[in-house]
């Protein structure tokens, strides 16, 4: 059910980002996934494998449902983020979209925690908040300057 | 995180690799446009991070990487290695003129390319396989990997090139 759930939500962001209308042109987007794997690879590294702050299941489906969250749905969600807000100049509603991609974050890692595919040891959910936190604001600024870098000639 | 657990062979060759395989990729021509060059210098990082985590680490604990299971500054610097490889496979695409058909046969000699540097790699101990994990598994992974990169470049420079024809 857990695991049935996670790919659930797991296909609907990544089909959400298919249908979405995209401002960000395809070397753009896939910019901004390979980066936010980077960050979660390496942060999902340190807190298990490293530092022992969290504890991940040892049940095989489970095991599949945190590596659908962390490798593809919270990518997808801060790609989806990162077109929404791109043509927007309000603060207020790039906040307003940022609160609810943080949410939904949150939400889906109080889901992990609820059913014990992560179990944190000497981390919490704030923590984890302060990273998705961080995690957009990365995303936002890595891909500005992606933007700068990329197209300021044609051939470098 | 450790910064090395013994300072010997691989981690000499991981510094040396580090610095031929940069050295190349500052003194090849270039050629390609600047979001094509940085996007496969991150994806060829990328997928041997993927790699990584899907049979390096966890529960199909399949390979580790330098001397022991945990995450040192060598690994790291490991995948910053994998970065120009991800160049020069897009590079030498390009170079080649790599159409649909050929991609078979580019694929196959990267593959061969890969199954050589991960036989040289266990040799001198950067990758140490365990749990039954044999060479040659490898190669499946190659091939999927870089099926998938010329596939996705091939894409990439349709759609951008898509992109400049409409906005002109």
């Amino acid at each position: 059910m857990e695991f049935t759930f996670f790919f659930l939500v797991s296909w609907l962001v990544v089909s959400l980002f298919a249908v979405w209308k995209k401002n960000l042109t395809i070397a753009d987007n896939t910019f901004v996934y390979l980066v936010m794997l980077i960050f979660n690879i390496n942060y999902s590294w340190l807190l298990e494998g490293e530092w022992k702050l969290i504890e991940i299941t040892t049940n095989r489906l489970y095991f599949i449902s945190y590596n659908l969250f962390w490798y593809i749905m919270i990518p997808f969600v801060l790609l989806l983020f990162v077109n929404a807000i791109s043509k927007r100049r309000s603060l207020l509603s790039k906040s307003l979209i940022a609160c609810v991609s943080i949410l939904f974050l949150l939400t889906m890692t109080a889901i992990s925690s609820h059913y014990e595919i992560i179990s944190y040891k000497n981390w919490s959910l704030a923590y984890d908040g302060v990273y998705f936190i961080a995690l957009h604001i990365i995303a936002v600024y890595l891909y500005k300057a992606y933007r700068k870098l990329a197209y300021r000639e044609v051939i470098n | 995180m450790k910064i090395w657990d013994r300072f010997d062979l691989n981690e000499w060759i991981i510094l040396a690799l580090l610095i031929g395989m940069w050295t190349v990729f500052f003194i090849l021509p270039k050629r390609l446009p600047r979001y094509i060059t940085i996007l496969s210098l991150i994806w060829g990082s990328v997928s041997g991070m993927l790699f990584d985590i899907i049979i390096g680490t966890g529960l199909i604990d399949f390979y580790s990487l330098n001397d022991n299971n945990h995450y040192e500054i060598f690994d790291f610097l490991y995948f910053l290695n994998l970065a120009p490889s991800g160049y020069f496979f897009i590079y030498f695409y390009d170079f080649f003129k790599i159409k649909k058909q050929r991609l078979i046969l580019y694929v196959l000699i990267w593959g061969l390319i890969g199954y050589g540097t991960n036989w040289f790699l266990t040799k001198v101990h950067i990758i140490d396989f365990q749990n039954g994990y044999k060479l040659s598994y490898s190669v499946v992974f190659f091939i999927i990997t870089q099926t998938i990169t010329g596939l996705y470049y091939q894409l990439v420079n349709k759609r951008m090139d898509d992109a400049s024809q409409s906005a002109t």
